[in-house]
């Protein structure tokens, strides 16, 4: 954006890095701030003057928050959260990716009366406000026995996975060439065998990435289980607010933000190159 | 609607009930979860439903809209919720931009940049709450950091003055690596070498962006920022960690209006009806910005 064109000193260039670097220390100093902090102890937590690094490192945070500290509080139930997410975000990624596959395939590939309302539908999922079904939802949980199980949060959590994955993989459907169906199809490949034999081994990236960036939503949600949960089958997430509300021991619950945080970012940044489709819902990679 | 939905694939010409088949799981999962409970809710929030008077609620029609449409809270948290979106889509728009055109020039390192703008994103709300309660903490690092610049002391997230800007700051540091993403690939489409004839032509890099690379990536922004407002209109999970939309109502948002009043004071029907009113005027301001800021769509924007 400047002008400055000189080969030897661009000055665009030294402006533009420090631009860079500015917002990179804006975007990381909380993630250091909360790293370091469950590495401390609390009388470092609350030192005044705060201590960036030069403090006593300690594991104990994370001992106690597995509850691995012989006379530590020992009292948080994190790992039983920790377990709860993945069991949810697990059964309703797995459900997700099939139903969803299967879905986006007919919704890209076959025409049929009502596809596009389906679509539609699929769409209209994100201007709604949660709160429009949140009660609806509970009352149901509440009449049907699903309410505290872990059934009924696989459910609910579809809702998070499914129109954003079935959209996704809608358009890398569309993306698959048709000559590869129209071959396996004269080779007498019946349908379901022909999508996943062939079509699904071709978009697998495509897939992988969506069910991975759909698993973030899922992970991230904490709204869902707070309000059709009990506290047994609580996830990390709703966990960890419920926990706000009465805790002060912040080491603890840094150690815990940190191991509910990390993976995560992981899986984030190994599919950042295919997160543009998922932001957009599909609306500009199409 | 139909303006931000992709044109379809064409479609095999096959017939009969196979498409339905296949589609029947997710219908049957969309019906169940969200058409049932919203009919549900909606007849919810024309009666007088209020916790623990279960089976005792009455029809009143359109009542709780009026009472809604009514009341001071519902106005306050209106205002409350329109500063806030317009502050936040106004602000990530424009660092979102700006961080992408930066990081579109072909500097060594743009790489690691891009990986780390995005890592906010990725971070649970609960999480980014808690982090942001902690630094903006009265004797936190924010104020030490402050105090250099003899600024501060505050109380960032518990003074009415400045608790919705520091919302507004929680919400750049998570939501603006969306905007950066989308502007970032938009900005790979504008073609190399037209920039380079709008250079040689002698053309500032000012002119080029506002003659060349803007009316490019523009349907791309709309997708941007039209994902973004209906994201913050809507917002309710950062809120709910932070501030729990005090301190004084200053940070009342809509949503977490109509959270409180059905799961908090357990007015059912009124709060539902709030939700309501909420997702109505989602869908008008989304329309109106795909109307007035223009299509979503463009020849380019088949990427």
């Amino acid at each position: 954006m400047m002008a400055v064109r000189s080969r030897k000193f661009r000055l665009g260039d030294v402006l533009t890095y420090i631009v860079l670097l500015a917002w990179s220390a804006f975007v990381l100093f909380p993630l250091f701030w909360i790293a370091t902090m469950s590495f401390k102890r609390e009388i470092d937590i609350f030192a005044y003057p705060p201590k960036f690094l030069a403090f006593d490192w300690s594991p104990d945070n994370y001992l106690d928050v597995f509850g691995l500290l012989q006379d530590g509080s020992g009292s948080t139930n994190f790992p039983r959260y920790f377990l709860n997410s993945i069991a949810i975000v697990g059964g309703a990624l797995a459900l997700t990716v099939l139903l969803g596959t299967i879905a986006a395939y007919a919704l890209a590939r076959l025409n049929f009366r009502g596809r596009d309302a389906v679509g539609f539908l699929l769409i209209l999922i994100r201007m709604v406000p949660v709160l429009t079904v949140l009660l609806p939802l509970y009352v149901m949980y509440r009449d049907t026995g699903l309410y505290n199980t872990y059934l009924g949060l696989i459910l609910v959590y579809l809702f998070i996975g499914i129109p954003f994955y079935t959209w996704l993989v809608r358009g890398h459907v569309a993306a698959v060439p048709k000559e590869i169906e129209e071959a396996a199809i004269i080779d007498g490949c019946g349908t379901f065998r022909m999508l996943f034999r062939v079509v699904v081994p071709v978009m697998m990236p495509g897939l992988v990435s969506a069910a991975l960036l759909a698993l973030i939503y899922m992970w991230n949600n904490f709204l869902f289980a707070l309000i059709l949960a009990g506290p047994d089958l609580l996830p990390v997430t709703t966990g960890l607010l419920n926990y706000l509300g009465y805790s002060s021991d912040y080491g603890n619950l840094a150690a815990a933000c940190v191991v509910t945080t990390v993976p995560v970012i992981l899986i984030g940044i190994f599919i950042q190159r295919y997160i543009v489709g998922g932001l957009s819902g599909g609306a500009v990679k199409g | 609607m139909t303006a931000i939905a992709p044109a379809w694939g064409r479609p095999l010409s096959r017939t009969g009930w196979l498409p339905y088949l296949l589609v029947a799981p997710v219908v049957l999962m969309l019906g169940g979860l969200l058409v049932w409970p919203w009919v549900v809710g909606l007849w919810t929030s024309m009666t007088s439903l209020r916790i623990g008077h279960w089976g005792q609620e009455q029809f009143i029609g359109l009542s709780n809209y009026i009472d809604v449409l009514g009341s001071h809270a519902f106005w306050q948290s209106l205002r409350v919720t329109g500063l806030f979106a317009v502050l936040c889509v106004a602000s990530e728009m424009s660092l979102g931009l700006g961080l992408a055109l930066l990081l579109n020039r072909k500097l060594p390192g743009r790489n690691i940049f891009r990986t780390l703008f995005i890592i906010p994103f990725m971070v649970p709300t609960v999480v980014c709450g808690l982090i942001w309660r902690q630094l903006l903490e009265v004797r936190g690092v924010a104020n030490y950091l402050l105090s250099f610049i003899g600024l501060g002391p505050a109380s960032w997230l518990s003074s009415s003055d400045s608790a919705l800007a520091s919302l507004l700051l929680i919400d750049i540091w998570q939501t603006t690596p969306q905007v950066v993403i989308l502007v970032f690939a938009a900005l790979q489409i504008v073609p190399k070498d037209v920039l380079e004839a709008a250079r040689i032509d002698g053309a500032t890099a000012w002119q080029t962006f506002w003659r060349v690379t803007f009316p490019i990536i523009r349907p791309y922004l709309v997708v941007a920022m039209l994902i973004r407002t209906i994201e913050l209109l809507q917002v309710l999970d950062i809120v709910m960690v932070a501030t729990q939309g005090g301190p004084a109502n200053a940070t009342m948002v809509l949503h977490l209006h109509a959270y409180r009043e059905t799961f908090i004071s357990g007015f059912l029907g009124y709060g539902t009806a709030v939700a309501y009113v909420l997702g109505f005027i989602v869908v008008l301001v989304s329309i109106a910005i795909v109307r007035w800021i223009g299509g979503t769509q463009s020849d380019e924007a088949r990427a």
